[in-house]
């Protein structure tokens, strides 16, 4: 999720030079719809059409396909679970594996809803920066409090990747094995522990660092931004789409 | 003449969970442009001592006024952190938004500057700590002397009267140290510096005071006192190797 925040904000492309807040309302209104879709013919549209806005944004296509692991993931579990507990027609049979038609459409209309709101996030978080994402959502109404901490999860979740990482890696030379008896649990919660407790002195330092800098509970960023004619016309143009989707949908 | 000072601690003391005194009885004064180590060892009250100047740790006994400014009062405390600048000793806990631009910009937005201005010192100041071309980097992924200068410009850009570095040199290379004593040794801000670098002290400060187990132990030329050896090795020190050397010429064997 984060990995794409910030690293291709400073390109150019017709999503870029989209107006924020007509982007993010446009493309939320988008992943409401698609979440609403039911049919499998309906949400394959939807990914298509969420790869073409990604692709759009100069994203490489190797990591918008990095998003699909968590549906495929998903999707997969779902049908595991249809198939071992075996209810429903079965219609689908290759050999002995046998998987019942509803389940495996459950699932395939899971993964390719998670698939395509994984998607669509590509357009809606790399193409501005950060901070205007967040003072976007501001704007919406998102409380103060809530941006400030979706500023410091971008930023430290990689930090505190880094330090879970080193930690392990430190008690695993010291012997520490992982397994699920009890025993070798321990001193993995004590690890843990210990993090976070570190992790609690590392969030009051940084405070006190965005204090000193004259941060008073509100972020401020620079919005140079004004709504062109253009920018209605791309919001029209993406919400008429998903809002064909949902029309076919429903009356399908 | 009365003679302003930036810094003035009168008998300061700081004493957390009125338990033992971390600080007691500092009296300390820097005048204008003033470069001054803050020595000692392990547990010395170095870092609380630079945390009372910002007003981050209470002042409990005496008083400190930084630009002629009571720095107890909360009224004041805004004002203070404007004219005063802290580099913590964890470029990590400094650096908190995505890219360095953004986290340099930070402190001139919040100080409600105009977007063309914030440009303008941004862009100068990342100039003046070597860092222009790393203005869209990640500050995840820089190395730990980027990371390191990126933190002073998030602290320079805001034009700040006092500068307070604690720990400047952890982590850095001899090629990013030599950079930042460059970069001190330019700043018109009086400077106040915690530090173990002993070898760097020499280079950049022309004062240095002594701290032990929260007590001002010594204050003066710091070469002086970086070459005398008993009080060094009574507070858990060591004379730099640059003076050893200077005083004790290595034999060259034959």
């Amino acid at each position: 999720m984060f990995a794409i925040i910030d690293h291709y904000a400073h390109k150019d492309s017709w999503l870029h030079r989209w107006h924020p807040l007509a982007k993010v309302i446009s493309l939320l209104a988008c992943v409401v719809m698609i979440v609403s879709l039911r049919q499998i013919g309906p949400l394959a549209l939807a990914l298509l059409g969420s790869w073409l806005l990604a692709l759009g944004t100069t994203v490489p296509a190797r990591a918008i396909l990095k998003r699909q692991k968590v549906a495929l993931l998903l999707g997969t579990a779902v049908l595991l679970v249809a198939w071992l507990t075996g209810r429903g027609q079965t219609h689908w049979q290759l050999g002995p594996l046998a998987v019942p038609v509803d389940p495996l459409r459950a699932a395939a209309t899971l993964a390719l809803k998670i698939s395509s709101v994984l998607v669509l996030t590509v357009p809606l978080l790399a193409t501005q920066p950060f901070f205007v994402f967040l003072e976007t959502l501001r704007r919406l109404g998102l409380p103060n409090r809530m941006v400030s901490m979706l500023l410091l999860m971008s930023r430290y979740n990689l930090v505190l990747a880094d330090r879970v990482q080193s930690t392990l890696r430190a008690a695993k030379m010291r012997g520490l094995r992982i397994s699920a008896s009890p025993a070798r649990l321990r001193p993995l919660g004590g690890l843990f522990g210990s993090m976070v407790l570190q992790s609690l002195e590392q969030a009051e330092r940084v405070d006190q660092a965005m204090r000193l800098r004259g941060f008073t509970g509100r972020i401020r960023t620079s919005w140079p931004y004004q709504l062109r004619p253009a920018d209605v016309a791309k919001s029209a143009a993406v919400l008429l789409g998903a809002a064909i989707l949902l029309a076919w949908d429903l009356w399908r | 003449m009365a003679v302003n000072f930036d810094i003035e601690c009168t008998n300061a003391g700081y004493q957390p969970h009125h338990g033992h005194w971390v600080l007691r009885g500092i009296h300390l004064t820097a005048a204008p442009r003033e470069r001054i180590a803050v020595l000692g060892p392990n547990g010395a009250g170095k870092t609380s001592l630079l945390h009372m100047l910002v007003g981050i740790k209470p002042i409990h006994e005496g008083q400190i006024r930084v630009g002629g400014v009571d720095v107890s009062q909360d009224s004041h405390i805004a004002s203070i952190r404007q004219s005063v600048g802290l580099i913590f000793q964890e470029p990590d806990d400094q650096l908190f938004c995505a890219t360095v631009y953004e986290d340099v910009a930070f402190g001139p937005r919040q100080m409600g500057l105009s977007e063309t201005v914030v440009d303008a010192r941004v862009r100068s100041t990342l100039d003046a700590v070597g860092m222009a071309d790393q203005a869209c980097s990640v500050s995840h992924h820089l190395s730990s002397g980027q990371k390191r200068r990126a933190s002073l410009a998030t602290v320079l850009v805001m034009q700040p009267k006092i500068l307070l570095l604690d720990e400047p040199t952890n982590d850095l290379d001899p090629r990013g140290r030599r950079m930042l004593e460059r970069i001190l040794l330019d700043c018109p801000q009086t400077l106040l510096i915690a530090t173990h670098d002993l070898e760097f002290v020499l280079r950049v400060c022309q004062r240095a005071i002594l701290l032990d187990q929260g007590r001002l132990i010594t204050d003066g030329p710091a070469s002086q006192i970086l070459s005398d050896a008993r009080l060094m090795d009574e507070h858990g020190l060591e004379v730099p190797g640059s003076l050893r050397e200077r005083h004790w010429p290595v034999s060259s064997g034959e």
